[in-house]
């Protein structure tokens, strides 16, 4: 048992990321707002529609409803009434003038109350203005300003609009091609093993770990397609860091190909541990350097960050690293059992041979 | 160095002793321009560069397929002991370069003489074609040694260079227009390739050695 602990470990991981990842709620948030158009000096309602709050929670004291320009000009919600637990109604004086000289604008809502904290709505509507002659007048109108409280911390996923629900995907998607990548790893020490002690098991490893990344980038490709389609609106788009996962994930079924093309048990191994060395060193350019050349919708390419500000904050952190731990752990396994079958039928021919 | 040089014009010597291979895969180019000019008189210059790395592509697996099948198992190992892996490897790299600049320069002016207006006859072009031409040969090179110890070694070189081919085909295709249309020249794509080229360089260099022993 004691031997066993990281399969152990591997498991629990795994359970916890997946229960914890699809359980926890994601932050309240603004689903939608109407009207999204809006003139100067216009009284208005708007109709705002959350995503998990609490609005009409009896200890919710008030409702604050605010429309922001820019970081100085803000104007306060005369009043906000409540409709039900995920709808609310707040109304707006607009000046009669924007406090600059643009014909439009776009006003990020922002709401606050005691139970759901703040949830921000960028660019929720654009405010339009006809006469643009003399802002100065009214640039005092947008004054209002937001007393800052204190929210205190609650276990919950960022809500992002596009990706809504989808964010818990980090969990699963870029933690496969992460594990996928530790076994790729592996799999390359094993092959400059081999080619050192020319031992056949050091191969077997090599190929068993091989296999199990390959599974696994196909499931980062399926899990990420699944991921696209709902963010992006189509399952595959002509992107670099797409094609380059699939040419990269090309290497290595050609790689499982190169093996079953030989009969002897020692040219097998030697070629193919020289073109799994190869492989990856064609394969880092690929997949680190090309998508960084060209503009490209997926994160972690030119002018696209990864995991940048706010979008793996905290508490996805808490289970998309444990995920990653767990994943290689099971591929470590996988890989194990794989390879324990193979040093079975290496012993069965030596036995054979004396 | 000598001997270098010797196995270089060695590899000329049987590659055009042998003229029909030469002139196949001449007319091959030939024919596929010809082809193209009746079935797409209209072809446009952003598909002149997938359309001419496609066909390339596909020669050059031609090309370095049988600069390692020319001479039998025995051969190749007395060349082997008389050499060394590497000087051998590296004047079929070589070899290879030279032969395929030869035949891409053709193949360019080939496309240039039928569709003279939508294919210029740029000079830079022939930078795209030398680096083509390297990177190309570098991964090819390695894959086709590494395929005579297989079996089924025609299907098994498409399929183990091509996925390391794609990527370089769509930088040069990038590359290439750019040229062709008188843009200016990104050279981080320029940088990429040559890194790209030199890491299989080096590797091939470091893995030859390595796998030819039995």
């Amino acid at each position: 048992m004691v031997k066993h602990w990281w399969k152990i470990l591997g498991v629990i991981f795994l359970l916890y990321a997946f229960s914890v990842g699809f359980l926890v709620p994601l932050k309240p948030g603004v689903l939608s707002v109407e009207p999204y158009k809006m003139t100067t000096g216009q009284s208005i309602d708007l109709t705002v529609k959350g995503y998990n709050t609490q609005f009409n929670d009896p200890t919710v004291s008030e409702v604050q409803a605010y429309l922001k320009l820019d970081s100085v000009h803000m104007i306060e919600a005369n009043s906000v009434s409540v409709i039900g637990r995920k709808q609310l109604s707040a109304s707006f004086n607009l000046p009669d003038q924007l406090p600059d000289r643009r014909d439009i604008e776009r006003a990020t809502l922002i709401l606050y109350d005691d139970v759901d904290g703040y949830m921000v709505s960028p660019a929720a509507v654009t405010i339009e203005q006809d006469d643009v002659t003399d802002p100065t007048g009214s640039s005092a109108k947008w004054n209002a300003q937001i007393q800052v409280a204190d929210v205190p911390w609650t276990f919950s996923f960022p809500y992002r609009s596009i990706l809504y629900e989808t964010i818990r995907n980090t969990f699963f998607h870029v933690a496969v091609w992460f594990a996928m990548f530790i076994l790729l790893i592996v799999s390359l020490i094993y092959s400059i093993k081999y080619l050192r002690s020319r031992s056949l098991q050091h191969d077997a490893v090599a190929a068993a770990y091989t296999q199990v990344a390959i599974g696994l980038g196909l499931i980062g490709l399926a899990t990420g397609s699944v991921w696209a389609k709902s963010a992006w609106g189509a399952y595959w788009t002509n992107d670099p860091k797409l094609n380059m996962s699939v040419v990269s994930l090309m290497i290595y079924i050609a790689y499982a190909i190169l093996r079953s093309s030989f009969t002897a048990d020692d040219r097998r191994a030697q070629v193919s541990a020289a073109y799994n060395i190869f492989a990856f060193c064609a394969m880092i350019p690929l997949i680190f350097i090309v998508p960084r050349l060209t503009s490209s919708l997926h994160p972690g390419n030119g002018g696209n960050p990864a995991f940048g500000g706010e979008d793996l904050d905290s508490t996805l952190r808490m289970v998309f690293y444990p995920s990653i731990i767990g994943l290689t752990l099971i591929g470590t396994w996988i890989a194990s059992l794989l390879y324990r079958v193979r040093k079975v039928e290496l012993n069965n021919i030596e036995r054979q041979l004396h | 160095m000598t001997e270098f040089f010797a196995l270089i014009r060695y590899y000329f010597s049987i590659e055009f002793r042998n003229r029909s291979q030469v002139v196949a895969l001449l007319m091959f180019a030939w024919i596929v321009c010809y082809i193209l000019y009746r079935v797409h008189p209209s072809l446009e210059t952003t598909e002149f560069g997938y359309l001419f790395w496609l066909f390339v592509t596909l020669m050059s697996i031609n090309v370095c397929l049988r600069s390692e099948s020319h001479h039998a198992e025995e051969h190749r190992l007395y060349l082997y002991t008389l050499t060394g892996p590497v000087k051998l490897f590296m004047s079929k790299l070589i070899f290879n370069v030279c032969y395929l600049v030869f035949i891409y320069a053709l193949f360019y002016l080939c496309f240039h003489v039928y569709f003279t207006e939508q294919v210029p006859f740029v000079i830079n072009f022939m930078l795209a074609i030398l680096m083509g031409a390297i990177a190309i040969s570098a991964s090819l090179t390695f894959v086709s040694t590494i395929s005579t110890y297989a079996s089924g070694q025609n299907t098994l070189v498409s399929v183990l260079a091509i996925p390391l081919l794609l990527p370089i085909i769509m930088l040069l295709k990038g590359l290439s227009d750019e040229i062709i249309l008188g843009e200016s020249i990104e050279y981080a794509k320029f940088l990429a390739l040559a890194g790209l080229s030199a890491i299989s360089i080096a590797a091939s260099m470091f893995l030859v050695p390595v796998i030819w022993k039995e």
